[in-house]
């Protein structure tokens, strides 16, 4: 773009409170003209559009504050991101049923002398509570324009879109009153409130429906229930949903294979590089896919809704136990699909200590990739007999339980490592929103960026491993082709890490297994396959494990997968996530130390068991 | 000694009359930016289970937090 272009794009900020209905505002002024970005050295995304009716001008949606005083990392990175970008107006965006939180965040504005304008949303909400404002005396106390809007139901917009496409010059005069710069936070908002309560014609109704709601689902005992049942919906939905949705993935995934094949050559590096290297890595991106679009579905459910606060209300009291807090509860249960998407919705915890902690026990949780190794192991192994529950299933709970159990042992331990102060109580302060009900294109669009940022951040990490993995299985080429997977590059590591892994009952074998399932975990399966040449159907694949291991190494096997950190792409992810490969590296060597040392009391007990 | 916001049984409403000098500055911020100051009328309306956190209604607003900073804020109960 040429400066010229440049100076002619005309930069407007939104800016208002969580839960104001500033992204469907957003979503309605940019349609799906918009792409989501990071702000440098922070894991918040900013999202950037261009205008529907005018592309010369540019609507920035900056994350939802309450303040413009820097008590936020929001706050803060609004704050210099006002310094450094020069925008030409700000939209200030504010709920009609509580309108002194958006004076208070216009005033700020004012002090900073950047031209803005109020948006009073949820008209139709403010009209249906029985409530009305003087939208006239409010624009001359502040001197600034001030709109009656509904986001939702479209009402006042028509004619603020053509005044935004054909006069946009009007919304980048500054206001008509200044507010005083020294004014403290605390004197701005005694000014707004005192504005607040002038212009309020009909005072807005009790919301009958939120209150009747919240008269269960926060109640002391029936709040809980619906929290855990509610969870173990979403946590089933992940798993049998996912499931088959990800074997339809691969399918086409396959399909496709067969297509492309067609139109390479039957052999040589290139092919076997796309079908063997790029191609398992796509598949290794795509199988994650349905997993994350359910689990970011539920997300934007409770998000939109209002339950997520409610949520971590309800969970806080046990979560605080361990170092964390009710904002823990849904990454760490999202981690029992897959820690990616966990680990990503941390950043809705405010203490950097605690997300710090949350991040670093979610691997411990078990997630679904741990499974076909679980339940290879337990189907050789644990004998089919019933003691109310079957053995089997009393073998999977116990897994599922251990894994998570040691966990939270590790965020307590964590908590008094990293001296997690008192003063943390002080970071839980949630405002309990109405509830109100999603829109499908909301939650549409919410899922486009999701699964968008996803593969394009992670799934590029993702497709390089699993070429470099390739690599490792496939290459000396000719002494593979010649004496098999065992004369591999990862073949000879597996041999030289042998000596190591001898002790926790390994052969070179397994560990080829090991090298190759820190790319996914689930590869372990078909590379024991392949390595035991057998086939991946489990009736075969069970039979092969009880030939050639023993109880006892089925069992090392079993505790150091529950510990080890065999997922690049979770290292991957929390270092994007942390800024840096310290907490990604501190992870792998505790989580590998305690595989191995577990592994080795459990194989060398089970020995002589 | 001051009542505290703790002290307060659901339903019942008073009048914010301080806060702790062992409150951090961001946390008097984050509490101004929810409508929690001096000379407001808050009242409690929900606790959790175990009773803690609490959620309280001020100015037609709900927040939550937990005990330990509504030890630290004084009150006058109406």
């Amino acid at each position: 773009m040429s400066s010229s272009e440049e100076k002619a794009i005309k930069k407007i900020a939104l800016i208002g409170t969580p839960n104001c209905g500033k992204t469907l505002f957003f979503n309605r002024l940019t349609g799906l003209r918009q792409k989501v970005a990071n702000y440098t050295g922070v894991t918040l995304d900013k999202k950037i559009g261009k205008y529907k009716f005018n592309s010369s001008i540019e609507i920035i949606d900056l994350p939802g504050l309450y303040s413009l005083a820097p008590s936020s990392l929001e706050a803060k990175v609004t704050a210099n991101f006002l310094e450094e970008e020069k925008v030409d107006a700000i939209f200030v965006i504010a709920e009609s049923t509580d309108i002194v939180k958006g004076i208070f965040l216009a005033m700020q504005i004012q002090q900073t002398n950047i031209p803005c304008q109020l948006f009073l949303n949820m008209e139709d909400e403010l009209t249906s509570r029985g409530g009305k404002i003087d939208i006239k005396k409010l624009s001359n106390q502040l001197g600034i324009d001030v709109y009656s809007i509904s986001a939702l139901k479209g009402w006042g917009l028509k004619d603020f879109f053509v005044k935004l496409k054909n006069s946009p010059q009007d919304f980048f005069v500054p206001s008509k009153k200044k507010i005083d710069k020294k004014l403290s936070p605390l004197e701005v908002m005694q000014k707004a409130k005192k504005c607040g309560e002038g212009v309020v014609l009909k005072k807005v109704q009790s919301d009958v429906f939120s209150e009747k709601l919240d008269g269960i689902l926060l109640h002391r005992f029936w709040g809980s229930l619906f929290f855990i049942l509610f969870f173990i919906v979403i946590f089933q939905s992940i798993f049998s949903w996912a499931s088959p949705l990800s074997d339809l993935v691969e399918v086409s995934l396959e399909w496709l294979k067969e297509k492309w094949s067609l139109l390479l050559p039957e052999s040589g590096f290139v092919t076997d590089l796309i079908n063997e290297g790029i191609f398992s890595g796509i598949v290794g991106v795509a199988v994650f896919l349905p997993q994350i679009l359910i689990l970011f579905f539920f997300i934007a459910l409770m998000e939109f809704s209002g339950y997520m606060p409610r949520a971590s209300f309800v969970s806080d009291k046990t979560m605080e136990k361990f170092g964390l807090q009710g904002g823990s509860f849904l990454p760490l249960l999202s981690s029992f699909a897959c820690a990616i998407p966990g680990i990503l919705s941390t950043r809705t915890i405010a203490n950097k200590k605690q997300r710090l902690i949350t991040i670093f026990i979610s691997p411990f949780m078990p997630c679904s990739a741990r499974l076909p190794v679980y339940t290879l192991v337990v189907l050789a192994f644990i004998p089919d007999e019933n003691y109310i529950l079957n053995l089997r299933t009393w073998a999977m709970i116990a897994l599922y339980l251990l894994g998570a159990l040691v966990g939270f042992i590790t965020a307590a331990v964590l908590k008094k490592i990293w001296k997690v102060k008192e003063d943390y109580h002080q970071d839980y302060i949630q405002e309990i929103p109405p509830y109100r009900m999603p829109t499908l294109k909301s939650i549409a669009i919410f899922l486009w960026q999701k699964i968008w940022t996803f593969i394009s951040k992670t799934g590029k990490i993702i497709v390089v491993l699993s070429i470099v993995l390739w690599i490792l299985l496939s290459y000396p080429k000719k002494a593979v082709e010649e004496n098999g997977i065992s004369k591999s590059y990862a073949g000879t590591m597996g041999k030289v890490i042998e000596p190591v892994i001898e002790p926790l009952g390994f052969d070179w074998r397994v560990g080829i297994g090991l090298v190759s399932s820190l790319a996914a975990r689930e590869v372990v399966i078909s590379t024991l396959a392949i390595i035991y040449q057998t086939e991946e159907e489990s009736d075969k694949m069970i039979e092969t494990f009880k030939k050639e291991m023993t109880s006892a190494t089925a069992v090392s096997l079993l505790v150091f997968f529950m510990f080890a950190l065999q997922c690049f792409s979770t290292i991957a992810v929390v270092k994007k996530e942390t800024m840096g490969w310290k907490i990604p590296i501190a992870m792998f060597i505790y989580m590998s130390a305690l595989a191995y040392v577990s592994s080795l009391i459990v194989y060398q007990v089970s020995r002589f068991a | 000694m001051k009542e505290t916001l703790s002290n307060l049984s659901i339903g019942k409403k008073a009048i914010i009359k301080g806060f702790s000098e062992y409150l951090l500055e961001n946390t008097k911020l984050n509490l101004l930016e929810m409508g929690i100051f001096e000379e407001q009328v808050i009242e409690k309306i929900q606790e959790a289970t175990f009773s803690d956190p609490c959620i309280y209604s001020i100015q037609g607003r709900k927040v939550a937090f937990r005990n330990y900073l509504s030890e630290r804020i004084q009150i006058e109960e109406i």
